[in-house]
This record gives C-alpha cells, sequence and structure tokens, in this order.
C-alpha cells in the first residue's frame, strides 16, 4: 500500500463521521477529561480531611 | 236677417278667420237661434276650448322649425366660446416658439445660463424634497402596518388575511431554508458546524490535558501509588471514589466511541491517548477491567486489527512519551510488540490483519503489550509527562477533522518514507 493509498484510505475513514458526530465527539472527550480533574481533585480534598 | 251673439261679433272684430260651418249653426241650432233663443254668456268649457285652440295655432310646424333653428344657433354661438384662446405660434408670451422651438428673441438675455442653472437647481432639491417628504409620510402611514397590509392596501385585516399571512410567512421559511440547504449542498435540515466551534472544543481540551498532567505530577508528588500493598485503609475509600469517577468518564468517551465507525482514525487516537492516560491512575492491573466495562463494541474495537496497525502508535516515543507521530516511535512500538506478542505486524500492518488472528485483550500477553505500549516502562513520572505531552492529541484531531492531511503524513511516516 502506498503512501496516496492510505492517505486515501484515511480520508475515506473520515467522510464516514460527520462533522456534527466529530463535534460531539469532541465534546464528550471535553467534558471527560474535565471530570478526571475534578475526580483527582476531590481525592486531594478527601486524602487531606483524613 | 241671421242672429249673431256677441261671440260671432267678436270673432268678426278680431279679423280671425272662422270656417263657415262654425258659423253656421246645425238643423236644430239655426232652428232655435231662428225661434228666438235668449243671448248667453260663454261656459266654461268654451273658454277653455278657445285657450286650446290659441295654443295649437302657436305651436303649429312652422314655429318649432324656427325654434328648432333658434336652438341650433345658440349650440353654436356657445361652442365657440367655449373654444380655447389660440394663440399664434409666435405669440410673444411664449418662451418658445411651439411649432418650431426656436427661443423667443424677447425672451434673450433674461437668464444666463449660470442662472438657469441654478433654477434647474432649485427645482431639482423642490422636487427631492418633496419626494421625501412623500416618502416620510407614505412611511409614516405603513409602519405600524403589516406587510400583508401594505401589500393589500388594507387598514384592517380579516381573519382571512390573517391565515394568509401566517401560511406566507411560513411557506417563505421554509423556501429560505431549503434555499440555504441547497446552497451548502444539503437536502435536510442541518446544523452547520462551524471551525471556530470545533477550534474552541480543541482548546478546551488542551487546557483538560494540561491541567489533567499537572493533576498526575501532584498526585506521583504526594506519593499516589496504585500498589494495594501500599495504600492504607483509610485512604482506600478515596482511592475507590477516584477509580469510579476515572472509570466513569472514559466509559463515557467509549459510549459514545461506540456510535462511531470502529475503523475511524479520530476514534483510535482518543481511544491510544485515553487508554494511555487511564494506565497511572487506574494501575496496571486494572486495565483489563477497564476494557471489561467498555460497551462490546468498543471491546471489539480494542481488539481490532485496525488498533493495533494504526500508525497512531507512531505518536508514543519509546520512552512512553507522547509526541508528533514519527516513523521511528512506530517501528520501535511494532518491534517491542512482535517481541511480547511473538505476533508480526508487518511495516504495512494496516493492510489486512497483522495478527492472523483477531487480537484478544484476555490474553496476558496481549493485555501486557498494550499497556507496554501505552506506558512503556510503567513509570508514573514518565507517563505523567506523556500525560502534558497528550494535549498535541487535539491538535492531531482539530487538523485532521477540518483536513486530514496530517494523517497523509502520518501514512508516510508509516511506510518508511522520512520528513
Amino acid at each position: 500500500m502506498t503512501p496516496e493509498e492510505i492517505q486515501k484510505k484515511i480520508a475515506q475513514a473520515m467522510e464516514k463521521l460527520s462533522p456534527e458526530e466529530q463535534l460531539e465527539l469532541l465534546k464528550t472527550l471535553n467534558g471527560s477529561i474535565e471530570d478526571m480533574n475534578k475526580a483527582i481533585t476531590e481525592y486531594f480534598t478527601d486524602t487531606q480531611k483524613m | 236677417m241671421e242672429k249673431q251673439n256677441w261671440q260671432d261679433e267678436a270673432i268678426k272684430d278680431s279679423g280671425i278667420k272662422v270656417p263657415e260651418w262654425e258659423l253656421e249653426g246645425t238643423g236644430t241650432e239655426q232652428k232655435e237661434a231662428q225661434e228666438g233663443a235668449v243671448e248667453e254668456m260663454p261656459s266654461a268649457a268654451e273658454t277653455r276650448m278657445a285657450e286650446l285652440a290659441a295654443e295649437t295655432q302657436a305651436a303649429t310646424p312652422e314655429s318649432l322649425v324656427e325654434k328648432a333653428a333658434q336652438t341650433e344657433a345658440l349650440r353654436a354661438e356657445i361652442a365657440e366660446m367655449a373654444k380655447p384662446e389660440q394663440k399664434p405660434a409666435d405669440d410673444p408670451s411664449h418662451r418658445y416658439n411651439t411649432v418650431t422651438g426656436e427661443p423667443n428673441p424677447k425672451f434673450a438675455g433674461v437668464n444666463t445660463p449660470e442662472q438657469s442653472e441654478k433654477l434647474n437647481a432649485l427645482h431639482q432639491t423642490k422636487r427631492e424634497r418633496n419626494q421625501s417628504a412623500n416618502t416620510f409620510f407614505a412611511e409614516e402611514r405603513n409602519k405600524d402596518r403589516t406587510w400583508w397590509q401594505k401589500i393589500t392596501g388594507k387598514g384592517k385585516l380579516s381573519a382571512e388575511d390573517v391565515a394568509h399571512e401566517q401560511a406566507l410567512k411560513m411557506n417563505i421559511k421554509v423556501d429560505k431554508e431549503q434555499e440555504m440547504n441547497s446552497l451548502f449542498g444539503i437536502s435536510r435540515t442541518n446544523t452547520e458546524v462551524s471551525t471556530e466551534a470545533v477550534m474552541e472544543v480543541n482548546k478546551g481540551i488542551k487546557e483538560e490535558l494540561e491541567k489533567l498532567g499537572v493533576n498526575l505530577e501532584a498526585l506521583k508528588e504526594n506519593g499516589f501509588k496504585f500498589d494495594q500493598e501500599v495504600l492504607t485503609k483509610e485512604k482506600e475509600p478515596a482511592l475507590g471514589a477516584l477509580r469510579e469517577k476515572m472509570g466513569g468518564a472514559i466509559t463515557n468517551i467509549f459510549d459514545k466511541l461506540a456510535k462511531i465507525d470502529k475503523e475511524h482514525v479520530v476514534g483510535v487516537s482518543v481511544v491510544v491517548g485515553l487508554v494511555a492516560a487511564m494506565v497511572p491512575v487506574l494501575g496496571l492491573h486494572d486495565l483489563q477491567g477497564v476494557i471489561s466495562m467498555l460497551p462490546d463494541s468498543v471491546s471489539n474495537f480494542l481488539q481490532s486489527p485496525e488498533l493495533a496497525g494504526n500508525p497512531l502508535w507512531s505518536t508514543i516515543t519509546p520512552d512512553g512519551n507522547l509526541s508528533m507521530p514519527s516513523v521511528e516511535n512506530y517501528m520501535h512500538q511494532v518491534d517491542v510488540f512482535n517481541e511480547t506478542t511473538g505476533a508480526t505486524i508487518a511495516e504495512s500492518g494496516m493492510e489486512g490483519n497483522p495478527f492472523g488472528q483477531p487480537v484478544d485483550f484476555r490474553d496476558p500477553n496481549i493485555r501486557a503489550k498494550f499497556v507496554e505500549i501505552a506506558n512503556y516502562e510503567q513509570d508514573l513520572h514518565r507517563v505523567g509527562s506523556a500525560f502534558a505531552n497528550l494535549a498535541t492529541i487535539p491538535v492531531v484531531m482539530g487538523a485532521a477533522i477540518h483536513a486530514g492531511k496530517i494523517f497523509g503524513k502520518i501514512g508516510k511516516y508509516f511506510m518508511g518514507e522520512k520528513k
């Protein structure tokens, strides 16, 4: 498989995701990472109380 | 001697000719007259008959013709008087000869060209002022009217008019929407995703990832370890809560990914980055647990050759950090994977199934290798640094979403071409 073929295959794969789905995915990713940060912050808060 | 009454005498005196038969009475009358009839006064009927006779005399055909002639003459006289005054073409009261268009010498020199220009300008100003005033008053009249009132000219709308207006508004709205959709080449109502919206979310992701890197560093500095042996019983509930929340966060992402085509490279990059991110938090031994929590579609995806052979692995450096993709990074991961699992990933790993069989993450070797790739030496410190470098992921994704060109470069790296 040539680089051009790979590039074409990737481009085809990209087309399967609509702009709305891409944006939704990014928003979900953003929200989940934010949740992780909150979880760690709460962990610090909980352990400091001990 | 013929006896005559006063009427006969009056008629004789007036000179009016009376037919003989009128003067001569009937046989009976003559007889009565002859018998010495008494002299009588004229009756009312006789008087009226005389008047009618006079009127009839006046209305003879000769009189009517004469009257008609007089009327016609009078009519012609009136028509002549009603005609406009016909001035000669060179009437001195005209500025221009109405026939030839030549200027009347009488008015020569009255207005200089400059004066005429000023005069014309004044007239123009006046016209414009009048027009402006007319427009103003028209707008004042219409400002409180609906456009339907303006169209129909009606001051008060009936229920039918209102219904028509509403229907037309809806039609216009639909037509406008269809027109916009047509312009953008879409056949249905859709929400346009702006580049700004995507970049804004990417910016948020980058900021959150930077925070996550800092938090993980803080965990390390506070002696945070996932090894159960070093955990105090007091901290265990907090750790359990952290694990639960972190697992929930990543499950949300996998749920979202489950709805997306598993071959999609954006999904691959998210999985690679987040699984790598989860390792230091959840612990290596919990990775299988994390995977077991995932929807089947995502688990299958994680075990698919598309993931294992994906060039996104080229973003993981030999020391476990994440960076921009390079062929060196990718080949290193391939070597480690092959040594650990005994499988063989061809250099063109995306072509077909590089493993010869589906990857089973229940296999401890496969799972261990997966973890090793994500966190090469299981060093918390370096993985923490890798988290900070995860910020490069959304940049890659953002670029891919907009152009997909970066993935073309990845393909070239993957094929062994140098930059």
